[in-house]
């Protein structure tokens, strides 16, 4: 790291400003026309050094105790920087040996046991960076990665604590801490960190959009399990950001869909307002740029939140709840499956009529979606001519179907139904009771009464066995 | 060898050309002593080739002999006609630099052989090889192609050194549009980004004036102006004419008298359109200039308020509607500082004086410029053998060295293939194939236990190097891939539509009308290697015809039988 400062010439920690300013003097001399190497050289330099301008610094050592070990600590940089973990933990491990008196080798040391995956001793040896000093807050970052790593949730918990009182604040620690704080069940702790994150006044670059995502996403469940009085506020600068940095996030459509769905179906979440997720609806339909797979996406998530918002509305009934999901939810099934459960629906709302039809002025108004699906049926219930053609019909359908799928809710609310419906078309030979025909006789020769017009011995009766 | 570099601006309907005079760039007047030649070619009665202003005066006349926007076509495979003779569109316009080149050449009283060339930015690489061989053939040296939003850019930068902004450069010229977002400070310009669209421009906006024209016409005379010729070509002058004064006045009356005749009854082109229609005409096409906008927003990271300026370059943006769209778009009120038929041609001359010296680089201006299409290779993964693995990202600042360490796939593997391909698909064939060489030497283990690692270098002139190299070995072996120098990669196309004709047309009728059938139908369209196959068994096999080789013809008629089995 110091050796981009250094290409750049200038003192590590430089500002920002700076960096610009020395990255801008340095391609004058160095062309990309002139001298191409020195200036990707440069070029990289400025480039690292610009997007670890949110990162966080790193602890402060002192001077080597000795002049050659600052050798070891460059190979060391030099591993580490080109990937290699291999090497960069085996010559962390060898400079530890040979330098006991440098913390910055255990430190390192830690860092690159934590990339080869040695979790337990890396555990081992963050334990002893925070033995050798309990005020740093590095440490305390580092032993606190390390716990969870290796799965120790309580104890990462308390590390965290720790480091957070000793001033940590960089953003990946933030994040990592309120995760600890989620996993370990202390919910109100972790909305407070990342409220602490997302109230930033700042403008957020490209490289961090995904630990702005993940923050949001933290936040949205703990404020949902708790109910949280912060919720209208997540709510909001969810909406903001995504109207803010829509063009950033084009790649998380997908995952802020899923986030959106989960969250809006998980029970134990609070809703949000309707004008809140309308507005990030339309963020995230404008990050779409019109793909149709996307726009799905969208429109699946503002499914689930219809869907929840109708479930909680104390003035929509029973069956509309039905309804909404046997409208929506069923397109993957069976053409047969769904139309059974349309009449299942249909007939349900046709015995509460006067109900649904007061319901359905509240559907036009504020579930426009919904009530689009349904228009059609409530037109002609609302007509009130021929309500009980309107019946028969669906009745007829929903006889032939019922005997393939079963569950009906219909038949189940309204049992009288059903009992009059079996009589006419199931046979009674299956039961011990004697068989009573409660309608007339059909005659072989007597018109069918599906209305073919044929006579039933050639129609309805050869289907009937 | 003169030392003289000049700029060309070579567009889809004018050409400028430009050089460094006492450090400012210099338009140069042509023959016609015009600043602006329009890039028309013909051939006249005679059999003498004609250029610019003549060469536009002779396509109202006799548009057969006459070709109009090449550039729509350079980089491609087709001919265009002029009269009998089929002339490709990069010699076309070689013709036309050549031109450039007679009358810098008188204007400066030297041989001038040195130039750099503008192109869109988002021309791709055949289309920037197509350009330098262009250039090449009337007797240039190609110093360098510059990006035309760049070049704008730098005739506004040379001016403004002291600025510190971000530049967004709207380049909506003839026929492409181009985006690019800049930072200037401290009297370097670099680049950010750039995005575009190479199929869109002033032509399209002529071609959406002339449909509605052309329709009125057909519905109230049901004649079709398209049908012919000469009347078409009048209602694209009528309509062009049209769209220019819709950019002073609310409405223009056209009026064509005789366009064309029906039943020997002369009919008139008699509409009037109203600036309000033109914007609804249009609407589709402005918003096809919002995308590369986002992308390029996007790529930069910057916002939409952090843009300090809009510089609007191309005659296209004239058009009041356009001004209005970007206001829309962007909340901002674009600026005319550079002048828009100029500004490329300038910041070509710019660039050149940079290269020749002329423009010292210690205290004038410098500029960094990015590639505009992903840079990548085929890789394997768990779903397919077809992924492309990102190696340069778009919108990287150029030059640049990147290298990523790829696995072997399968166990024992000793070699390993590298294909190279430019695009931004997540499918690699789906992009432009560049290249492709074989690592020999692996020693052979499990796989995924030995590395690869491969290393990309862009530099300024487009030049592509790859290197691949055994990590546990050290072997390595690589390819350049110059994308400013000819490949003649190109497949030599026969000219097959005439394949009914041939003596031996007739037994093979059938299956080319079978296979013809099958291209158009659903199975195919599902399976896109398959109709790929098609296609070429059936160019193969119409190629054979026409070159009336029986035996050839139908060893393409059983492949044909085979994979239309195949579809069974």
């Amino acid at each position: 790291m110091n050796t981009y400062y250094e290409i750049l010439g200038l003192a590590p920690g430089a500002s920002q400003t700076d960096i610009k300013k020395a990255y801008f003097r340095l391609i004058r001399q160095y062309s990309p026309e002139s001298d191409p190497e020195q200036f990707q050289k440069i070029r990289e330099a400025y480039e690292q050094l610009k997007n670890m301008q949110n990162a966080p610094e790193g602890p402060v050592f002192p001077p080597f105790s000795e002049p050659w070990a600052e050798n070891m600590r460059k190979q060391i940089e030099k591993y580490r920087r080109e990937g290699d973990t291999g090497r960069f933990r085996d010559t962390c491990e060898e400079a530890w040996r040979l330098f006991p008196k440098d913390i910055q080798f255990l430190y390192l040391l830690v860092l690159a046991q934590r990339q080869c995956g040695n979790t337990g001793k890396a555990v081992k040896n963050a334990e002893l960076l925070v033995q050798k000093e309990p005020d740093n807050k590095w440490f305390y970052r580092e032993l606190a990665v390390s716990y969870m790593e290796r799965g120790f949730t309580q104890k990462a918990y308390r590390a965290c604590e720790k480091a957070y009182e000793l001033g940590c604040r960089d953003m990946d620690f933030l994040l990592i801490y309120a995760e600890e704080c989620h996993n370990y069940g202390v919910y109100d702790r972790g909305v407070e960190i990342l409220l602490e994150v997302i109230r930033q006044e700042r403008k957020w670059s490209k490289e961090e959009m995904p630990e702005l995502v993940s923050a949001y996403m933290g936040l949205l469940k703990m404020c949902g399990v708790m109910r949280s009085e912060n919720l209208p506020e997540v709510a909001d600068g969810l909406g903001r950001m995504l109207e803010q940095y829509g063009l950033y996030l084009e790649d998380y459509v997908p995952e802020l869909c899923m986030m959106m769905s989960c969250v809006w179906t998980s029970k134990e979440n609070r809703l949000m307002e309707v004008h809140q997720a309308e507005r990030v609806l339309a963020a995230l339909g404008k990050m779409c740029h019109g793909d149709p797979e996307m726009e799905e996406l969208v429109e699946r998530a503002k499914e689930e939140y219809d869907h929840r918002r109708i479930m909680e509305d104390p003035r929509i009934g029973e069956t509309l709840e039905y309804g909404y999901e046997v409208y929506f939810g069923l397109d993957m099934l069976d053409e047969y499956v769904r139309k059974y459960a349309v009449a299942d629906v249909q007939l349900c709302m046709l015995e509460e009529r006067e109900e649904i039809l007061k319901q359905a002025r509240i559907l036009e108004k504020e579930y426009p979606d919904y009530y689009e699906k349904l228009r059609g049926f409530l037109e002609k219930m609302r007509s009130g001519r021929d309500q009980a053609y309107l019946k028969d019909g669906l009745l007829k359908i929903y006889r032939r179907l019922s005997q393939e799928s079963k569950g009906g809710r219909y038949y189940e609310k309204y049992p009288d139904e059903k009992r009059r419906a079996e009589g006419t078309i199931i046979c009674g030979g299956m039961s011990d009771e004697p068989y009573v025909r409660d309608a007339k006789k059909i005659g072989r020769n007597d018109p069918c009464p599906c209305g073919s017009g044929k006579k039933y011995k050639h129609c309805c009766m050869k289907k009937r066995v | 060898m003169s030392s003289t570099i000049i700029g060309i601006d070579l567009g889809t309907s004018t050409t400028e050309a430009a050089v460094i005079r006492d450090g400012k760039p210099v338009m140069i007047v042509n023959l016609d002593q015009e600043i602006i030649t329009p890039s028309a070619v013909g051939i006249d009665n005679g059999g003498n080739w004609v250029i610019g202003e003549k060469a536009r005066a002779q396509y109202l006349l006799s548009p057969d002999n006459t070709a109009i926007e090449v550039k729509r076509k350079i980089g491609t495979n087709e001919k265009i006609m002029l009269g009998k003779q089929s002339c490709t569109p990069v010699a076309l316009s070689a013709k036309l630099l050549e031109y450039v080149r007679t009358y810098v050449s008188e204007y400066l009283e030297e041989e001038v052989t040195r130039a750099v060339i503008s192109v869109p930015a988002y021309f791709d690489d055949i289309q920037r090889q197509a350009t330098v061989r262009a250039g090449m053939e009337a007797g240039f040296q190609v110093e360098r192609i510059i990006n035309e939003p760049t070049a704008a850019a730098l005739s506004y930068g040379l001016d403004h050194m002291e600025e510190e902004s971000h530049i967004l450069v709207y380049d909506l010229g003839g026929g492409t549009f181009d985006v690019t977002l800049l930072e200037m400070f401290d009297g370097v310009l670099e680049v950010k980004a750039s995005n575009g669209d190479n199929r869109l421009g002033g032509k399209d906006f002529d071609e959406k004036l002339m449909d509605w024209l052309n329709g009125q016409f057909q519905k109230k005379y049901g004649v079709d102006l398209r049908k012919d010729m000469y009347a078409c070509v009048r209602l694209k002058e009528e309509a062009e004419r049209c769209k220019k004064a819709l950019s002073t006045q609310e409405s223009y009356h056209v009026l064509v008298p005789m366009i064309i005749e029906k039943a020997g009854q002369p009919l008139a082109l008699d509409e009037t359109v109203t600036a309000e229609q033109f914007e609804e005409l249009v609407r589709e096409l402005l918003e096809r200039t919002h995308r590369p906008m986002e992308v390029v927003l996007a790529d930069s990271g910057i916002l939409p308020s952090e843009i300090d300026r809009v510089i609007l370059v191309g005659g296209s943006t004239r058009m009041p509607v356009v001004e209005k769209d970007i206001r829309d778009f962007l909340n901002m009120e674009p600026s005319r500082a550079v002048d828009p038929d100029y500004a490329v041609a300038q910041g070509a001359a710019i660039q050149a004086g940079i290269i020749e010296g002329t423009i010292c680089q210690e205290d004038s201006i410098l500029m960094t410029d990015v590639n505009p299409y992903t840079l990548g290779i085929r890789v394997m993964d768990k779903m397919t053998d077809d992924r492309m693995s990102v190696i340069i990202p778009r919108n990287v600042t150029i030059p640049v060295t990147r290298s990523e360490i790829y696995f072997t796939s399968w166990d024992y593997q000793t070699e390993a293939r590298i294909e190279v391909y430019q695009g931004e698909s997540s499918v690699a064939s789906s992009n432009h194939f560049l290249g492709a060489f074989t690592v020999q030497g692996v020693p052979p283990r499990k796989a995924g236990t030995e590395k690869i690692g491969v290393k990309f270098s862009y530099d300024m002139n487009g030049m592509l190097q790859v290197k691949a190299s055994i990590l546990s070995t050290g072997l390595d072996a690589s390819i350049e891939i110059n994308m400013m120098e000819d490949s003649d990669t190109a497949k030599e196309q026969t000219d097959v539509s005439r394949w009914k004709e041939s003596s031996y047309a007739k037994p093979f009728r059938t299956v080319i009308r079978r296979v013809e059938r099958a291209l158009k139908g659903p199975e195919v369209s599902y399976d896109p290697l398959l109709e790929e196959e098609l296609e070429d068994a059936l160019y193969e096999l119409k190629a054979a015809l026409v070159k009336e080789d029986l035996e050839l013809a139908k060893e393409a008629e059983e492949d044909l039988m085979e994979l239309l089995g195949e579809l069974q």
